[in-house]
């Protein structure tokens, strides 16, 4: 049992802590403002080998695991959690293809995505359902090699960007789902405008509407008729990346906190001599570690493909957990500040503004405990 | 191109602390860095290496504990490390450390290979003395060229961009030669995953007075003439007062009054 990280991760670590602290922070305002992350912010990103770190070095990787990738995605996130989004969805889906593609579709997106020629995308979510796949009402019609697609998809990140999208559709004949990979602004493809959200809104979401969109047969991901096992594989490995980017908020605003409580004066005393400060302060340094730990935990369990089914029900219990623990110590550490905690200037509100979606997307928090719950119960495999 | 990059590891600060009683800086609690000149050098060294390719040495003098500072070198753009490291070179001023680099740099390009270019920081943001570069082309009988910002072999010809009060000259300067560096306007890259990785694992060669063929007298303590009486950091200075009348020939004035009527500035 070893809770220091080891060498390698310690130099992913580093090396994403540099690229946050010097690169990342000179464009927190314009991602904040413009809605996106900069192109040659990614470049820079990318050269840095960080969307390598849990592939195989023959695709261009670093084979580092998934804990090395979830102490990146902290490092960036407790700069700008906006871009640890970005990216997660980029790398989630490169794990797709690297889970469930076949040789072909892994060399054809895992090396270039490593290199960051392009944001993917992941679309599952629609209008009528975010966590229940039977609600698929995204056609796929068949057509001699190709498949025809009409649907619309929701809150889907990277959307307008070009570069491949991970998309699930309902067979007509079968209605099975299935998963498409094809590249994206092609004919038939559009977006919406970005939604207007409460947080992560450096990393915009829109609305796919698909208009007998041409997919041809070898852009099927895994089989016909079987991507829902592709959908619960993927969004597990998000899930995780999602930890740690609400560990990264959690952490950024526990350190705000404390520099303010040793800096703001109250009767010629520090406010942190106060207790009630203390007690908020120890609460949030609680709930940070333990949310770092098991999304740490996590991660050593992605590193594994095989454990994937256990692993489902582990991540919805942690995802679950840690979103509710991001949203509580972000507002703690906003108490702390106290008035000075709710405005732009002392960073706290954007952070608990980004913690904010994390019990609301990718899987409800409920629905992720009743996921973890059923499979403990239904299971001789306790998870603890 | 076969270049040589001199580097220091100095605290990570620009504002050092200094112990009143012994006059040395006090370096505990403070992290350490590749000096920043001397990493804008590398990046310099590093950018002709990706236009024309070639090879980049990097060398320190210091304790064990600049081997860190090697190997960050070695992540952005360095081949090879050499570590000066000796008890009998702790203490040396400018004119010792630069004697001792010019014999060590002779020890490594008996392995290396002759030095087409000797890059160095022009300065290292501890001391700020910008005399070890230049030493070191005179202890090797080089040209130098000091403050660089740019550098690039056009024609087989290595042409430097100078930064003078003017602004810029432009030179073309014969090899082998040194060639100090100064703030460049483009950062130094960032070192990625892969190449710390690989710099983790590199190996440091270790040269110390064994190795490099030198007269001891003329190192340490013992070799250094430079004998520093008293540091200190001097008092902030007060705000200065601007001038600024309607006219020029009334801030003219008003600057006259000032100069020879006891007091004038206070009232104003």
């Amino acid at each position: 049992m070893e809770f220091r990280l080891n060498e390698i991760q310690q130099i992913v670590q580093d090396t994403a802590r540099e690229i946050a602290t010097k690169e990342i922070t000179k464009y927190v305002d314009e991602i904040e403002k413009t809605h996106s992350v900069p192109e040659a912010l990614m470049k820079t990103i990318a050269d840095a080998g960080i969307p390598g770190i849990p592939f195989a070095e023959a695709y261009g990787g670093v084979d580092a695991g998934y804990i090395a990738m979830s102490c990146a995605y902290e490092e960036i996130a407790k700069v700008c959690p906006s871009v640890s989004v970005s990216l997660l969805v980029c790398i989630s889906f490169l794990e797709a293809v690297k889970n469930y593609g076949n040789e072909e579709q892994i060399k054809k997106y895992v090396p270039a995505g490593i290199r960051g020629e392009f944001r993917g995308s992941l679309a599952f979510t629609e209008p009528g359902t975010g966590s229940d796949p039977k609600q698929i009402t995204t056609t796929a019609k068949k057509e001699g090699e190709y498949y025809i697609l009409n649907g619309t998809k929701r809150f889907i990140t990277n959307a307008a960007y070009s570069g491949p999208i991970l998309l699930f559709a309902r067979d007509s004949e079968t209605q099975s789902i299935t998963a498409f990979v094809f590249d994206k602004l092609g004919e038939g493809y559009s977006t919406s405008t970005p939604w207007d959200v409460v947080g992560m809104r450096g990393s915009a979401i829109y609305d796919v509407f698909l208009d007998n969109v041409k997919v041809h047969e070898s852009g099927i991901l895994g089989k016909p008729g079987e991507g829902f096992p592709v959908l619960l594989g993927t969004v597990a490995h998000s899930k995780v990346a999602l930890c740690a980017t609400f560990v990264g908020t959690m952490a950024t605003s526990y350190a705000l906190a404390v520099k303010y409580a040793k800096e703001k004066m109250h009767r010629d005393k520090p406010i942190s001599k106060f207790p009630s400060i203390q007690l908020k302060i120890a609460q949030i340094a609680a709930k940070l570690e333990s949310a770092r730990l098991l999304t740490r935990k996590l991660s050593e369990e992605s590193d594994d493909h095989s454990r994937i089914e256990h692993m489902k029900a582990w991540v919805g219990m942690v995802k679950a957990f840690v979103s509710d623990v991001a949203v509580e110590t972000n507002l703690l550490a906003m108490n702390v500040l106290g008035a000075y905690g709710v405005t732009e200037e002392y960073k706290v509100e954007r952070f608990l503004r980004d913690a904010l979606i994390a019990p609301h997307i990718e899987g409800v928090s409920d629905l992720q405990r009743v996921i973890a719950g059923s499979y403990i119960l239904g299971s001789d495999d306790a998870l603890v | 191109m076969n270049m040589l990059v001199c580097i220091k590891q100095v605290p990570d600060t620009t504002e050092i602390r200094i112990d009143p009683v012994t006059n040395t800086l006090i370096r505990a609690g403070v992290p350490s860095i590749v000096n920043p000149f001397d990493a804008y050098a590398l990046e310099i060294a590093a950018r002709m290496k990706d236009e024309a390719g070639g090879r980049i040495v990097v060398l320190s003098m210091g304790p064990p504990q600049a081997e860190k500072a090697l190997r960050e070198c070695l992540s952005v753009g360095g081949d090879k490390a050499y570590l000066l490291s000796d008890r009998v070179f702790g203490g040396s001023d400018t004119l010792a450390t630069s004697y001792i680099l010019s014999q060590a740099i002779k020890t490594i390009e008996i392995g290396e290979g002759r030095f087409d270019v000797i890059f160095c920081g022009k300065q290292a943001i501890d001391g700020d003395t910008a005399q070890v570069g230049p030493e070191i082309a005179e202890h090797l009988d080089y040209p130098q060229v000091t403050y660089v910002v740019r550098a690039a072999l056009e024609d087989n010809e290595l042409t430097v961009r100078r930064e003078v009060e003017e602004g810029y000259e432009v030179l073309a300067v014969q090899r082998p030669c040194v060639i100090t560096v100064t703030k460049t306007p483009f950062d130094p890259r960032y070192a990625s995953i892969k190449s710390r990785i690989a710099a983790s694992r590199a190996e440091i060669s270790l040269l110390t007075s064994r190795e490099v063929s030198l007269d001891v007298t003329r190192a340490g303590l013992k070799g250094s003439p430079t004998k520093v009486k008293k540091t200190f950091t001097p008092p902030a200075r007060k705000n200065g007062l601007i001038i600024r009348e309607g006219t020029y020939s009334a801030s003219a004035k008003k600057l006259f009054d000032m100069l020879f009527t006891p007091n004038a500035g206070q009232a104003r």
